[in-house]
């Protein structure tokens, strides 16, 4: 090779089009889709600018240059150990808060690099108007547009590229920090990247950084910027880099109002002044409660008395059961296969009833009011309200995304948990996802047998639920302590819901409920058949006698519900809705089994996701712990109850 | 473009960013690539009931 060639490296946050932008640079195919992690690993490609063969990188989309998972760290250690020349920065011109908050480390760190403001057609639409050469003159670097997808404006970029300086823009910290960063870029080692820009990394706490130093640090010198870290952090109420992500926040705000213009007409009706309130620290709680008494009402009387009892009883019970019945009698003779559709434990008679049946009006109506809550613009305030919640545990903020997910489904919400940077963190959510969190199937079958019985009823129970939630969290972040950056909403302006919006996602999402759970409800009904048929079913009831009977307080029968609840939690729950139903239980013994199935281990399938989120050792596990303090926490609501004489 | 309820995100969806979700393709659901909120996915009796319609529409034009 007789000439050097330049490196050339794709920056920017997730899904703002770097790969696009790859491909039309060097005719080279990256897959280009929609998920966080599509381009997990540094993708290279040749192309031709001034004449000169250039190497370019595209890489993991990044929201820090803190690396929080395995692809940003991916990224940041190109910069770090790869000889790079120039950078592009690609952003999504929509979200320009997250855009200045790249460019600004990216100026820390000094490499030449110019600002690819991406997909501004939609920018546009958005009515977003940056001010391109008032930001480009504040940061001190060149700044292009481009619509990749049309491959426009990508001339222009090359062009840019031919003569990239070094950026010369620094953000004044506090004087804690300043005086820290002096003290610490003396001891770093020479780097492509700026000490300042190392010294922040490091006193942001980036463990990732660490093996690196040994490579390139004594000993001593390693002890000694630990030291002055953990000094500094100590000045501080929150983590050091929620600290200084702080202050970089505001830098970008400034920014934004002398070069963002948003044209954006806020009526400022009543509907933005709720909007304001359902967050506010005080009067967001007396509406969040309102909230869900409102949905106590819906999902829990009007949907499971009224509905469940016209599908059930009407529907199922007059019509459908009985006809179902004679037309197997008359086509089946056998026996043994009649039963299994229509038989105490049959196909039809249990599974297909309990899905159709009673899970399905409940459902339905939990779907529906979800869709609201979506479309109005509840949810992300829900969002800060428990991280709140969870601020008072000591839990990190960015732990209860996936914990308010949960309240959808536990086994997606155990994916999102990668968000989560330490294995620890990652373990204890997953705990609490499977032991306190009840999925939205889940949740309407217990409002709906809740609702069967007092308001107290229902309050004992979410307080006791609470508690236990409130307890593991606590302890578990005494194990680990509360570090790391929160999550980034954007929260939208409060609004009324479209109707045929609403509709259609509630059928979406039924059809996906239906598909998803119904098949496990046949094989929770088989298993409970065969079981029947080789007599182990009383087998099983007889030894689980002492814990379910004894223990519990329950009927024997409760032991099938447990059995089913294995498979789903929700389906568990319907069981002993069948058995409330039928008067086989009283009040005591519906809130100590709610409680013991609202603790149970969710569903198959999120074990299934555990497994291969976290291992199988950790699975079980933790299956294990959720199963056990399942029963223990219901035994001892049962003991309670009794010993104090209450009865509900 | 799909906005995500959740964080305010927009995106589009894309069926084969599945591969890495160990719940696999064809679970219905959309994942929002920023915060990993689930929303449903198009439902497929809408989008028949929607083909349907479609067609009566260009039936009609026609005639
Ligand atoms: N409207 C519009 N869409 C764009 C533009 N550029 C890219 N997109 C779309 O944005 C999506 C994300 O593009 P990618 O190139 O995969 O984004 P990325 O930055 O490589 O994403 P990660 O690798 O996951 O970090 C794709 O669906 C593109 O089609 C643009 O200029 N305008
Ligand atoms: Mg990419």
């Amino acid at each position: 090779m007789n000439i050097k060639e330049n490196k050339i490296v794709l920056v920017g946050n997730p899904n703002v089009g770097k790969s696009v932008i790859f491909g039309l640079l060097t005719g080279k195919y990256v897959t280009v889709s929609n998920y966080p992690g599509t381009t997990v690993e540094v993708t290279k490609g040749y192309a031709v600018l001034e004449n000169k063969k250039c190497i370019i990188f595209d890489s993991p989309g990044i929201n820090s240059f803190i690396p929080q998972s395995e692809d940003e760290k991916v990224t940041r250690d190109i910069l770090l150990n790869q000889k790079i020349d120039k950078i592009i920065q690609v952003a999504d011109a929509k979200n320009i808060t997250r855009t200045l908050l790249i460019a600004l480390q990216l100026a820390e760190i000094g490499l030449p690099f110019v600002l690819d403001l991406n997909m501004i057609d939609e920018a546009r639409e958005k009515r977003i108007n940056i001010d391109e050469k008032e930001l480009s003159k504040k940061l001190g670097i060149p700044i292009v547009s481009t619509i990749a997808t049309q491959n426009q404006g990508i001339a222009e970029l090359k062009e840019t590229l031919k003569n990239l300086k070094r950026p010369d823009y620094h953000i004044k910290y506090d004087s804690l920090i300043e005086e820290a960063l002096l003290r610490v870029e003396k001891f770093l080692p020479e780097s492509q990247i700026n000490k300042r820009a190392l010294s922040l990394m490091l006193l942001a706490g980036d463990l990732s950084l660490k093996s690196w130093l040994k490579e390139n640090l004594s000993q001593e010198k390693l002890k000694f910027l630990e030291e002055v870290q953990e000094d500094l952090a100590e000045k501080y109420i929150e983590p050091l880099a929620y600290i200084i992500n702080e202050q970089r926040l505001k830098e970008t705000e400034n920014l934004i109002k002398s070069c963002v213009k948003t044209e954006k007409i806020i009526l400022k009706n009543w509907v933005y002044y709720l909007g304001r309130i359902s967050m506010d620290r005080f009067w967001g709680i007396p509406i969040l409660i309102i909230v869900l008494f409102l949905m106590y009402k819906f999902v829990g009387e009007f949907a499971a008395g009224a509905g469940v009892n016209f599908v059930e009883n009407t529907v199922f019970g007059k019509y459908l059961n009985p006809w179902a019945i004679k037309i197997v009698n008359f086509l089946i003779p056998i026996p043994l296969i009649k039963e299994l559709f229509v038989g105490e434990y049959g196909i039809f008679t249990m599974a297909i009833t309990y899905a159709l049946a009673i899970v399905m009006p409940i459902v339905t109506a939990f779907f529906l009011f979800f869709g609201i809550l979506e479309d109005s613009g509840y949810l992300p305030r829900l969002a800060i309200m428990a991280n709140r919640f969870c601020k008072i545990m000591g839990l990190n903020g960015k732990a209860v995304l996936p914990l308010v997910l949960g309240l959808g489904c536990d086994t997606m919400a155990t994916i999102t948990a990668r968000i989560l940077e330490t294995k620890k963190e990652k373990i204890i959510v997953t705990l609490l996802l499977a032991l306190g969190i009840p999925c939205s199937a889940q949740l309407g079958v217990i409002l709906a047998m809740l609702a069967k019985l007092s308001f107290s009823a229902t309050l004992l129970w979410v307080g006791i639920v609470l508690a236990v939630i409130l307890l593991v969290g606590y302890l578990a972040s005494k194990v680990l302590p509360g570090k790391g950056g929160d999550f980034i909403l954007e929260i939208p302006p409060l609004r009324i819901p479209k109707l045929s919006n609403i509709l259609i996602k509630t059928l979406a999402r039924l059809e996906w409920y239906l598909k998803e759970a119904v098949p496990l409800f046949i094989l929770g009904t088989l298993l409970l058949f065969v079981l029947d048929k080789i007599k182990m079913l009383k087998v099983i009831e007889k030894m689980a006698s002492p814990l379910v009977v004894g223990f519990l307080g329950l009927p024997s029968r409760a032991s099938e519900s447990f059995i089913i609840g294995f498979l789903r939690r929700d389906y568990g729950a319907a069981g002993l809705y069948a058995l409330a139903d039928k008067g086989l239980m009283n009040h005591t013994q519906i809130v100590v089994s709610l409680v013991t199935i609202t603790l149970f281990v969710p569903c198959i399938a999120q074990f299934f996701v555990s497994i291969k989120e976290r291992g199988l050792k950790t699975a079980l596990l933790i299956s294990f712990v959720t199963f056990f303090l399942a029963f223990l926490i219901g035994g001892l609501v049962n003991f309670i109850l009794h010993y104090l004489g209450i009865i509900l | 473009m799909i906005k995500c309820p959740m964080c305010g995100f927009q995106f589009q969806q894309n069926k084969k960013v599945c591969r890495n979700c160990p719940m696999g393709i064809g679970c219905g659901q959309i994942c929002c690539p920023n915060c990993g909120y689930n929303l449903p996915g198009e439902s497929k009796i809408i989008s028949k009931i929607n083909n349907i319609w479609e067609r009566i529409k260009k039936c009609s034009k026609k005639n």
